[in-house]
């Protein structure tokens, strides 16, 4: 894991104390609103419906016990005993004065973490596979260039303004599990031919009110390579992006006005000025940086694949079917990656009580170096479990509320706070959310559904990802009514793809049942139990639901 | 009736509020000034708006008032505004799921 060096630390000490000026600047008038605004969104205070809200970066997600400590304090100290897990691998706290944010800030860094660039239109957190340094169809780790990206990015003078905010995903796996398609720019390491490796380059991907698939620019740039030519995209962003309507000015928009060859030979002009300066990666740093991430000291342990196989079938149904869903394979032999589901009845999909952040980080300590993942799907994830202890590590998370078996299945919703917490939505998404789990709550059925991702976003902004969920709801407001659109066939893996409206929205009262009806309309149509629910979409279409759903 | 009422956000801590009748902020719905004049209402949205220490972001809502007591909001929003989420209200504490 990476570790600050003194000027990490200084940087960010230096940072708490500015924004402690700006705070008693603020508190005592000497600042309006307006004036302040521009400052608290650069260290991650936003202002929502009620309170103010604390987005606190992650890099690339990952958590070691002792800050996932310190980040449960804060929630015991400064918030109301829980923080929120976002889809961009952060977390949030909802309930936090203004005075106080410095002091959370201080905290923060005394742990090597901050704020800084978790909002405004600048470079936001890198986000990364949730299984780097841990999946079989791994190419190479892509946390050393999250890393290498995020010191780079972190108050870069020449983009603390952007056109819009800007979101970058590094995955160094053949399946995609960090939605690059979907971010402004997205990275993949790839073998070259020749069997070198570096970066195939994807521009221009979002959701929000006009979603859009990244396009490639370049099919392979050399590590060595990869922070001038982001910052050749970023130059081209910057100068031609539009500032006149927010709503236009994300880089898709860009990309897709100009024309993706025009864009590229754009981005090459800048780059053929740059790649050749400071910010050329040597060797020397690339494994300098590397060195933080380092795999664990392994044990040997023997092969436990079939002991897995055979537990799911002889197993107590409850921990059967946990490691059906929630268990995931590892590089390593003898060990497994566990996703920790933070998807309980009553409360928003994401959220996290501090008591079970602290048995998290013991959780960790004993059974995963240590080390904890904030994952995509808004749940956390132990990296390196040994298989021969599972059975321990289930226990001891259901001691906590953590033990759910649902990771990838119907009721693993990821949500959005819509409008119960967002200024900017115009629906409810929680209730929805809540609906659905207990709608579907029954584990034989759900097991037997399948992988099937339910995304639900309260307004077209879409930080719920709707539309790249198998079954994405839309939250619309309709003369102050709350009404759901569906979409099918999302999705933000490798075969990534924007879901289809399937028709008019649905009252509130209905939006359940219409969810409950598309899976009806999948399991009496689906070939086999193996033919997921997007394969099954993707063969039938979406007219294949109009029937059920919209009875003459 | 539909009445008006002045909300904010304090600027201590970003909790809603409402303009009372003596001119302080108070954290409930039923302490808040109920305006029927436009004017009336005006005047006291542009002294919210010099009010920046204390609050920010001050904007009229509509009420609806029941005799001699306001009742509730009239949109969504507000009413969420006013009675916090509608999701995880309850205390929140650990249910084992094993």
């Amino acid at each position: 894991m990476y570790a600050y060096d003194r000027h990490d630390q200084t940087l960010v000490e230096e940072r708490v104390e500015q924004f402690r000026d700006q705070v008693r600047r603020r508190q005592c008038g000497e600042l309006t609103e307006e004036e302040f605004l521009p400052m608290r969104l650069q260290n991650g205070l936003y202002l929502q419906l009620h309170a103010y809200m604390l987005r606190v970066a992650i890099p690339y997600g990952l958590l070691s016990s002792r800050r996932l400590r310190k980040l449960a304090q804060l929630a015991r100290t400064y918030d109301r005993g829980y923080g929120h897990f976002s889809t961009r691998q952060n977390i949030q706290y909802n309930w936090i004065s203004l005075e106080q944010a410095p002091d959370i800030l201080a905290e923060l860094a005394t742990v090597q973490m901050h704020a800084i660039q978790t909002s405004g239109n600048c470079i936001r957190n890198t986000t990364a596979d949730p299984l780097a340094g841990i999946a079989s169809d791994e190419i190479e780790d892509p946390r050393p260039y999250c890393e290498i990206i995020r010191q780079w990015s972190t108050l870069h003078p020449e983009f603390a303004f952007l056109p819009r905010k800007f979101k970058i995903a590094v995955t160094g796996a053949t399946h995609d599990r960090a939605a690059v398609q979907v971010h402004d720019i997205g990275l993949k390491l790839v073998r070259s031919v020749g069997g070198e490796r570096g970066f195939e380059v994807w521009v221009g991907g979002g959701l929000g009110r006009t979603p859009r698939l990244a396009q490639l620019v370049q099919a392979f740039v050399r590590k060595r390579d990869i922070l001038s030519y982001l910052e050749a995209i970023l130059r081209v962003y910057n100068q031609f992006g539009r500032r006149d309507n927010k709503y236009k000015a994300r880089i898709k928009i860009l990309v897709e006005d100009l024309g993706i060859g025009r864009f590229t030979e754009l981005v090459s002009n800048e780059w053929n000025q740059i790649a050749s300066s400071c910010l050329e990666l040597s060797d020397a740093e690339i494994r300098r940086v590397g060195r933080f991430f380092r795999s664990p000291d392994y044990e040997s342990l023997p092969d436990m694949r079939a002991w897995l196989v055979r537990a799911q079938l002889t197993a107590t149904p409850q921990f059967a079917r946990w490691l059906a869903s929630n268990v995931l394979p590892h590089k390593q032999r003898g060990y497994s990656a566990v996703v920790v589901s933070l998807k309980n009845h009553g409360a928003p999909p994401g959220d996290c009580l501090h008591d079970q952040m602290d048995a998290l980080a013991d959780i960790a300590d004993a059974y995963s170096f240590g080390q904890v993942v904030v994952t995509q799907g808004q749940n956390l994830l132990l990296p390196h479990v040994p298989t021969a202890l599972l059975e321990e590590v289930h226990r001891r998370l259901g001691e906590f509320g953590l033990g759910q078996a649902h990771a990838g299945r119907l009721t693993d919703v990821v949500c959005c706070p819509g409008l119960d917490y967002c200024n900017l939505a115009s629906t409810r998404s929680l209730p929805v959310a809540e609906q659905l789990g207990r709608e579907f709550d029954n584990q034989d059925f759900l097991h037997d559904l399948g992988d099937i991702s339910v995304k639900i976003s309260g307004c077209i902004n879409a930080c719920g990802h709707h539309h790249v969920g198998n079954i994405g709801i839309l939250g619309v407001d309709k003369g102050g009514e709350e009404y759901y659109q569906l979409t099918v066939g999302g999705s933000a893996e490798q075969d990534a793809s924007i879901g289809k409206i399937v028709g008019p929205a649905f009252a509130r009262g209905d939006v359940v049942g219409a969810v409950r009806a598309i899976v009806n309309v999948y399991l009496e149509g689906r070939e086999s139990a193996e033919e997921r629910f997007l394969d099954y979409v993707r063969r039938v279409g979406i007219s294949a639901f109009r029937p059920r759903l919209y009875p003459v | 009736m539909l009445k008006r009422m002045i909300t904010a956000n304090r600027t201590a801590d970003g909790r809603v509020v409402y303009l009372a009748e003596d001119g302080t902020w108070s954290r409930l719905l039923a302490e808040g000034a109920v305006f029927g004049d436009a004017s009336d209402l005006d005047r006291a949205l542009a002294a919210a708006g010099r009010d920046a220490a204390r609050v920010c972001g001050a904007y009229a809502i509509g009420v609806r008032v029941d005799g001699a007591r306001i009742t509730v909001t009239v949109s969504l929003r507000e009413q969420i505004r006013a009675h916090g989420p509608s999701v995880g209200r309850q205390e929140r504490r650990v249910v084992p799921t094993a």
